[in-house]
């Protein structure tokens, strides 16, 4: 199991110290014969107030161990091209 | 429905019936002694001639020729121009605001455009079936932010270049253009965030499970309509 959460905000045209832009890694076995997009609705589920509330971007790994361990990479996001209310 | 010329009303009953078309309607209350109304008759005449506002239909009305219209309307000084589409008021301009008069028809024309294309029965305003026919429009639908040609976001920028990768047939609708499709399609299909990818009517994900399918070469197989 392996999980981790980023705060990118300062990739993106918002204040300094904001939290409103994140990556998450999440490994589980659970995620086992689950479509990609069957684990991102769980991930999204369980955020689902944070996401109603703070967050404006979300970027979703969702991995079974097994992959995590071909993998061991976290991805790149995209650079920024929106601003503040975007 | 094309009208390359400014249609002018005679009477009040012409006027009534012309607020009934569901297309956006441009009305000028003028005299022909008014030297800001000659100016708005220009732009009127220049507008009506524009290819992008084929649909839109321009009138103007002698304000002292129908003073009953001009009372029903509220109209108290010349010029006043008044947008419409079916039976409702959508904007009033008072005085010769050309800038503010063009900035209306180009945002309502627009506005009112892309309603009558997605809906075939334009009196239809329930937001499910609006989105319903959007999400079909084409075998593959994107809703990002911004266009393919200029996107607003780097994560629809990156979806969008994926996707020219694969060289996949698709289409797109702007969700910074409209607020109520925005937050609604959210809602529907359950999922937070933009850009998000249809196909066949079938949500697929955002740029995250786009990328995936690309990495494990199974991305052109689920655009297939």
């Amino acid at each position: 199991m392996y999980m981790n959460v980023m705060n990118e905000s300062h990739k993106h045209n918002v204040p300094k110290g904001s939290e409103t832009h994140f990556r998450v890694v999440i490994v589980s076995p659970q995620f086992e014969s689950l479509t990609s997009l069957k684990r991102h609705r769980l991930v999204n589920e369980a955020l689902r107030q944070e996401l109603d509330a703070n967050i404006h971007a979300l970027a979703i790994q969702a991995l079974t161990p097994d992959q995590w361990s071909h993998e061991q990479s976290v991805n790149e996001s995209p650079t920024c091209r929106g601003g503040m209310g975007l | 429905m094309s009208t390359n010329t400014v249609i002018e009303i005679k009477d009040i009953q012409q006027f009534n019936k012309l607020l009934l078309r569901d297309t956006l309607i441009v009305t000028h209350f003028m005299a022909e002694w008014a030297q800001q109304c000659l100016q708005i008759n220009d732009v009127f005449s220049e507008l009506s001639q524009n290819k992008d506002y084929s649909s839109v239909i321009f009138a103007k009305v002698s304000a002292e020729d129908i003073p009953e219209l001009s009372q029903q309307m509220n109209v108290t000084s010349v010029p006043t121009c008044i947008l419409f589409s079916k039976s409702k008021q959508l904007s009033r301009i008072e005085g010769a605001d050309v800038p503010q008069l063009t900035q209306q028809v180009k945002q309502l024309a627009f506005k009112l455009g892309s309603n009558v294309g997605i809906t075939s029965n334009a009196s239809d305003h329930n937001i499910d079936e609006r989105l319903k026919t959007l999400i079909n429009r084409s075998p593959v639908m994107v809703f990002m932010k911004g266009t393919p040609d200029a996107p607003r976001c780097g994560f629809s920028r990156t979806l969008i270049s994926i996707l020219n990768e694969v060289n996949a047939n698709y289409d797109t609708f702007d969700i910074l253009s409209d607020e109520e499709v925005r937050q609604s399609l959210k809602v529907l299909s359950n999922w937070p965030t933009y850009p998000q990818v249809y196909v066949k009517g079938q949500l697929i994900g955002g740029l995250d499970i786009i990328k995936e399918l690309k990495e494990s070469e199974e991305l052109v197989s689920a655009l297939k309509p």
